[in-house]
């Protein structure tokens, strides 16, 4: 059976990872979350998708994701970054600071599985694209 | 330049070339006769002029040979004339003089000029001797003046001709070729751009076989284009009839013209503004970007794969989006891919969008309506396992603590971090007992209200931030409140015993049933107080009655509505005891007995589904209890047969149900049949002196009338 898109969720609120997680997985994706900025690179091994929250404590979303991403060169396979918020000026300047993307409406959880669809589907096609295989899954 | 121009053109220049041609043989020939009469003229006066100088030559007269130069100059054509003794090499005499006259000039002969001719001929004496020569120029000026005006004349004449032949020529083809293949032209014209044409008036030419060809070409196309145009109209109207938006569009995203009728109502003006299927499905700043950007990837992949592969790529494709119509609500469409046959090659893709809006809304609807149905009975276990209580407690506690929140938001001007604190507590810990309630929709409130507080905790205490999470908390508290007046409205429904049970205290049944031994007896105020505390809502006797009905009724076969009203009415302790069992009887008895199949009672005009109707009431003397049906009704005919005894009519036949031993059943088993029923409730009820009669209408139904004995004052009043 094929093996189903990894999601890391980070984020400084354990009830929204509660939330995502709940809603990811009824996507049928696998998600990791996480409150922890420490240790966050070690999740990244296999994932197709980071998701993180621009405000975090102490540090921005641009620092975390800069972190992840220097973590994340060592590795053999760089997940997409998408930014979450529901600041539609942050989300617009995601790709600026480095994001692949942004999901907006944060809070609305069937919104953010439909985004969530959305740039798994852009990975599959690039894959595709690029001449390597796609991540093979069912949904969505 | 146009064809007639060109051949006007072409025929001038050929005309006129050759009649130029033509022209140009006929005044050489004429000018070649005008030289050869003028050198014969010439000629002549030279050997006249050669013979009246001989004596002078012969004698070496100069004298004379001037003179006659002299007379011969008289001649206008002679130009010039000189005379040659036939020893000298210099002119004896000459008309005009000239130095560098040659002496080859007294040769004999003729010498042509493009102005003159010169003649010289030898002068001799009778005998023959030469004596000299005479050489005359003689002019060509007339005739060359003669011939340049008959060139111009024929020059312009052939101008004048070639002009008119070209005209006639050139109207003749305007009026058989390029008229004809113009009216062609307008035709093709007209039928490129879709209208009726006929050539008309058609000669028995080339042309004309042209236009006849063209003619049936034009009804050939019309024909196709009229079954096209029926063809198109059954599938557009294949389209129309089919309950999905359906575009067409290239591999670049531009929408094509085929297009349904619903996508039409569902579009409507986007159609017009929107050209673009990404604009018309992810409009810009309307939708997310990365569903737009994961779209736009989709397109490029599909504008450039082959056929065959398109299956593939469309798992990739969107499967779902919402749509907000212009001024409508937010829609939700499946979308299927679907590539489609181009003429140009170039890949063309159909999207079939279906409104699911409606189909998840029920699908919402009967998980809500499946939700509700398991929380009843979660409510109804808890209640029954004594837990009633608890969830009383839990309403009344959020309450309590949701005003307490709502009046510290109403009463401070800005959101401070005491009453942010105070409300996520509550919020957190109405959260948590939400859940242990199973109250899901207050739970999701309490968490998105969590969301916003934990949100807005960094912010400072008046800061917009606050003020906008303060607003939202606000709305949150309303709604929170609503979610539990709702829940505390479901738990009285599903309650057996309705509102009461928010009332409802613990009581042990010994120390009740110690109090109406005491008590129970005595006409006073606390015996009214102890009777009404031993009696027990209708509902509460009912609790376990609905199952057992649906479950006689799939024994039976049957199917049945139960209806139970007066829930909260009070029973008395004494007919409570033994109202259950009577009802389960009876109950049990229209199930069996009255409620017909359902296929019997669809072909006699009833609803498939029998209804049972309890109703208990206060009554002047106490309580009143009715069960009726709208079954077969009792069959008299069977009775009598049953209990032997033809004789009875009316309302006495019914009576014999209550007989030991009479049944209509044919066959007795755990339902009913055994003729021991009836009788023994109406025993049972005797004892705490309530009495129990039939009404039977055949066919319309039985009433079974539960009421108390006249002489018995039972009324409980609350």
């Amino acid at each position: 059976m094929a093996e189903q898109p990894l999601i890391v969720v980070i984020d400084d609120s354990e009830i929204i990872l509660e939330r995502i997680k709940t809603r990811l997985e009824a996507e049928q994706y696998r998600v990791v979350t996480t409150a922890q900025i420490v240790g966050a690179a070690r999740l990244l091994r296999g994932a197709n998708l980071v998701i993180l929250d621009w405000h975090m404590p102490g540090m921005t979303g641009g620092d975390v994701l800069a972190s992840l991403r220097a973590a994340c060169e060592k590795s053999q396979k760089r997940p997409l970054f998408y930014l979450y918020t529901s600041d539609p000026t942050v989300a617009a300047a995601a790709k600026n600071t480095g994001f692949d993307g942004s999901f907006i409406n944060k809070g609305d959880d069937d919104s953010l599985a439909q985004q969530v669809g959305a740039a798994i589907r852009i990975a599959k096609l690039k894959a595709r694209g690029s001449g390597t295989r796609p991540p093979r899954s069912g949904r969505p | 330049m146009s064809l007639a121009s060109r051949l006007a053109l072409w025929i001038f220049a050929l005309v006129a070339g050759v009649s130029l041609v033509v022209a140009f043989q006929l005044t050489g020939r004429e000018h070649d006769h005008y030289v050869a009469s003028k050198e014969r003229a010439g000629r002549m006066l030279t050997e006249l002029f050669a013979a009246s100088i001989a004596p002078a030559l012969d004698f070496a007269d100069q004298d004379a040979l001037t003179a006659s130069l002299g007379m011969l100059s008289q001649n206008p054509e002679v130009v010039d004339a000189a005379i040659w003794s036939a020893l000298g090499d210099k002119p004896l005499a000459e008309l005009h003089p000239n130095p560098k006259r040659s002496a080859r000039g007294r040769d004999p002969g003729v010498e042509l000029g493009s102005d003159h001719i010169d003649i010289a001929v030898l002068a001799k004496t009778p005998t023959g001797k030469a004596l000299g020569s005479a050489w005359v120029r003689v002019s060509l000026a007339q005739e060359n003046a003669a011939f340049a005006a008959v060139r111009r004349r024929i020059f312009w004449l052939a101008f004048v001709l070639s002009a008119l032949i070209a005209g006639l020529l050139v109207a003749m083809l305007r009026r058989t070729i390029i008229s004809p293949l113009a009216a062609l032209e307008r035709a093709a014209q007209r039928l490129a751009r879709g209208g009726v044409v006929e050539l008309g008036e058609l000669r028995r030419d080339e042309v004309g076989r042209l236009g006849h060809a063209f003619n049936h070409m034009a009804r050939v196309i019309r024909e196709r284009e009229e079954r096209i145009v029926a063809v198109n109209g059954r599938l557009q109207g294949l389209l129309d009839h089919m309950r999905q938006a359906i575009v067409v569009f290239d591999g670049e995203g531009h929408l094509a013209t085929e297009r349904s009728r619903f996508a039409h109502e569902l579009f409507g003006d986007a159609f017009g503004s929107h050209t673009d299927i990404c604009d018309l499905l992810y409009p810009v700043g309307r939708s997310p970007e990365v569903e737009r950007e994961a779209f736009r990837t989709w397109l490029a992949e599909a504008g450039s794969i082959a056929p065959d592969g398109f299956d593939e790529l469309s798992e990739l494709a969107p499967r779902e989006v919402k749509i907000r119509p212009e001024n409508g609500e937010e829609r939700l469409f499946e979308l299927e891919f679907r590539a489609v046959a181009s003429e140009d090659r170039k890949p063309r893709v159909m999207l079939l969008a279906t409104d699911v809006t409606s189909q998840r809304r029920l699908e919402r609807t009967a998980e809500a309506s499946e939700r509700e149905h398991q929380k009843q009975l979660t409510a109804m276990r808890r209640l029954l396992a004594g837990g009633g209580q608890v969830f009383v407690r839990f309403l009344a506690s959020a309450r309590e603590r949701l005003d307490s929140a709502v009046r510290e938001l109403s009463e401070r001007p800005f959101l401070s971090t005491e009453i942010l604190e105070n409300v996520f507590r509550f919020v957190h810990t109405l959260r948590a007992e939400a859940r242990s309630f199973d109250l899901g929709t207050v739970e999701r409130i309490a968490l998105a209200l969590e969301l916003e507080l934990a949100g807005a905790r960094p912010a400072p205490e008046q800061s917009p931030v606050r003020a906008s999470v303060r607003s939202k908390i606000s709305s949150g508290c309303g709604e929170l409140g609503r979610e539990l007046a709702t829940a505390e409205a479901l738990f009285v429904e599903s309650s057996p015993i309705g509102r009461r049970v928010l009332e409802q205290v613990t009581v042990s049944r010994e120390d009740v049933a110690a109090l109406v031994r005491r008590y129970g007896g005595q006409s006073d105020e606390l015996g009214a107080l102890v009777a009404r505390l031993a009696a027990r809502p209708f509902g509460e006797l009912l609790s376990a009655l609905p199952d057992s009905v649906e479950r006689w009724a799939v024994k039976e076969g049957k199917r049945v509505e139960l209806i139970v009203n007066g829930r909260e009415t009070l029973v008395p302790a004494e007919l409570s005891e033994r109202l259950g069992a009577a009802l389960s009887h009876l109950l049990r008895n229209a199930v069996a007995h009255g409620i017909e199949p359902p296929q019997y009672r669809r072909e006699h005009g009833k609803r498939e589904a029998g209804r049972i109707e309890v109703t208990c009431r206060q009554g002047a003397a106490g309580v009143v209890i009715s069960v009726s049906d709208d079954g077969a009704g009792f069959d008299e005919d069977a009775l009598r047969e049953k209990s032997g005894t033809f004789e009875l009519g009316g309302h006495n036949v019914v009576e014999l149900a209550f007989a030991a031993g009479v049944s209509t059943r044919e066959r007795p088993d755990d339902m009913a049949g055994h003729g021991v029923g009836l009788g023994a409730v109406r025993a049972e009820l005797g004892k705490a002196h309530y009495l129990v009669s039939i009404g039977s209408e055949r066919g319309k139904g039985v009433t079974a009338l539960i009421e108390p004995e006249p002489a018995k004052t039972g009324a409980i009043h609350g």
